[in-house]
């Protein structure tokens, strides 16, 4: 989610959006053509709606309890296939208070090699996440900015991979939860990644049926390493993110890759 | 052993951590124990590393420690005060003394028993390759052995290690170009968590491509199969036939093929191990590469003497057939 919005060396969320405007109060959402609205969910009305749902799809309140909201109209995003529906829509920006990433599959003692601060954005008609992302104050020449959602998608089409939407139905795996999925399973630490993002999107690749994922970009990785006689020769910001993809439902881990990536 | 020993009177019968009877007063202990060194080399900061730290205690307070290795070859003490500085110098074990010498009463001594692991950055590969002009495509059947890595029996490093094992297609014309995909084995930097899994790599003019999906069963065979469009810069990623698992386009790759085709194991530290034991070896079979023409596979025609290893005394690799070939690491962690 890049941003127009930046933070020292880094964007503040790399698959988010960018708040217009801070908007006042409650104001009546826009009806848009681009909307999904879902029956089954309720429009976030409130500054404690938007936090209650950040927590229950993310479950960053088992980190701090800090947390704040505020509305906003989404004006960029870099959310690939879909940055064309989120962009315009009334949201809610649920920031947590800065805190250390604690999981619960780390080993004991086992300390975050980063402060984060965790940003939520949702949908303010029918409260669908368009994503979290963690913000990374320092410097890291290597951390390039991710691309940009045409550039995105473009090289997951290339590897048939498609978002199809936003799930209609809340992920059974919270985003925390997802986390403890990567570090045990998935390739790439969350705690060693200076940046965390994650999307909540259906997605489909090579033909299957779309399903309910989270997609979760570290980056700022210390770098793996390539194979082969070459493997030297790949650049640093080139091997230190990672998207890991897991099924939203059983946890289950699907793939991870490299793409997408800065070009 | 932490105890208390008079150098007139040993005290064989000492319990660990109890002072004797011989010298009541004088105990010393030092932790931890026992001790792993990891000597880790050639990954830059701030993973390069060649010591570890012991700390003793010894009672009564207000005495003075000295440090002695009983091994200079594997492992270095430093240190005169309660904290020894162990510095690993090649793999092995051996054995840290530290000898505590309290105001009025003879020295007492521990024993640290010492275990250095090496993790030195460099590529070391066991294979078979050949140049193939405008080859466009490979396959193998290929074993799964997950080898252990580094330093990995001592958890003390979080450098980077790898063993792969792998099909390969590469364009030398050039600044390197290749694509690959096989299994692996992989901690990664700044992590002691090791990894296995399938994988599809490509270099070209993008940048780097590589994707994971889950890992072979140890023991299991798998054809592995590469196969490059040139039409369109399309690699293709075949595991066990079927349709392909995963493809990559790269630009560089349109238009061009390879000239070189590889059945490979592959690892980046010294002490990481290669793919197969002696006992067990990791066997390529059905080694085949394709070319422009028609699109049949032919096969390797792995000469005698045609696999090769970086040091034959660390690794074997050895021709099976004119399509087999067995590599295996003859010194495994």
């Amino acid at each position: 989610m890049a941003m127009n919005e930046r933070t020292r060396g880094a964007p503040l969320l790399g698959i988010l959006i960018c708040a217009a405007a801070a908007l006042a109060g409650r104001a009546d959402a826009q009806a848009s053509g681009r909307e999904k609205k879902l029956p089954d969910k309720q429009d976030i009305a409130t500054e404690s709606a938007a936090i209650e749902r950040a927590n229950r799809l993310t479950g960053l309140n088992q980190l701090t309890a800090s947390a704040a909201a505020r509305r906003i109209v989404i004006s960029s995003s870099n959310l690939p296939f879909l940055a064309g529906e989120v962009v315009g829509q009334p949201a809610w920006q649920v920031d947590f208070g800065k805190t250390a990433l604690r999981l619960k599959l780390a080993l004991r003692g086992f300390q975050d090699s980063y402060q984060r601060e965790f940003r939520v954005i949702l949908l303010e008609r029918g409260g669908q996440l368009v994503g979290v992302s963690s913000r990374y104050e320092g410097e890291d020449p290597d951390m390039r900015e991710p691309p940009s959602a045409e550039s995105a998608q473009r090289q997951l089409q290339g590897g048939s991979e498609v978002y199809t939407g936003l799930p209609a139905d809340d992920p059974k795996i919270v985003f925390l939860d997802a986390l403890n999925v990567v570090l045990t399973k998935g390739s790439g630490s969350p705690f060693l990644a200076k940046v965390i993002e994650g999307v909540y999107v259906m997605d489909s690749s090579r033909g299957s049926p779309a399903r309910p994922v989270w997609a979760i970009t570290l980056r700022g990785l210390p770098p793996f390493s390539a194979h082969g006689p070459g493997a030297d020769s790949v650049p640093v910001w080139q091997r230190n993110h990672m998207r890991n993809v897991l099924d939203a439902m059983t946890g289950q881990l699907l793939f991870a890759t490299n793409t997408p990536q800065p070009i | 052993m932490p105890g208390c020993s008079s150098p007139s009177q040993p005290s064989p019968t000492a319990d660990a951590g109890s002072p004797t009877a011989a010298c009541a007063s004088c105990y010393v202990s030092a932790t931890p124990k026992p001790l792993n060194v990891c000597v880790i080399s050639g990954h830059g900061a701030p993973y390069d590393q060649s010591t570890a730290t012991l700390t003793a205690t010894g009672t009564p307070a207000g005495g003075s420690y000295s440090w002695r290795s009983a091994n200079t070859a594997i492992a270095t003490v430093s240190g005169t005060g309660a904290t020894g500085t162990v510095t690993g110098v090649a793999k092995g074990s051996a054995n840290i003394e530290v000898t505590y010498t309290p105001p009025g009463c003879g020295p007492c001594t521990d024993t640290i028993p010492v275990k250095v692991c090496v993790c030195a950055r460099v590529n070391n590969y066991t294979s078979y390759g050949k140049n193939v002009a405008d080859v466009n495509g490979a396959k193998a059947k290929i074993k799964t052995r997950y080898a252990k890595l580094c330093c990995e029996n001592e958890g003390c490093s979080k450098s980077h290690a790898l063993h792969c094992t792998y099909v390969n297609i590469s364009n030398t014309s050039g600044a390197l170009k290749w694509a690959q995909s096989g299994y692996g084995r992989e901690r990664n930097y700044g992590s002691t968590a090791i990894a296995t899994d399938l994988y599809s790599e490509v270099q070209g003019d993008d940048p780097y491509y590589i994707r994971k999906e889950a890992a072979p069963a140890e023991g299991t065979a798998h054809e592995y199969k590469i196969q490059l469009d040139p039409a369109t810069g399309q690699w293709s990623f075949y595991l066990d036939g079927g349709v392909p698992w995963d493809t990559h386009t790269d630009p560089f790759w349109k238009g061009k093929r390879g000239d070189n085709v590889q059945w490979t194991g592959e690892i980046h530290n010294t002490d990481d191990d290669m793919s197969g034991t002696s006992g067990d070896k990791c066997n390529f079979t059905e080694c085949q590469y394709r070319v422009r023409g028609p699109l049949v596979y032919k096969d390797a025609g792995i000469p005698a003497g045609g696999p090769t290893t970086s040091d034959g005394s660390e690794w074997g690799a050895e021709r099976v057939s004119a399509t087999a070939l067995d590599i295996w690491d003859k010194n495994p962690n």
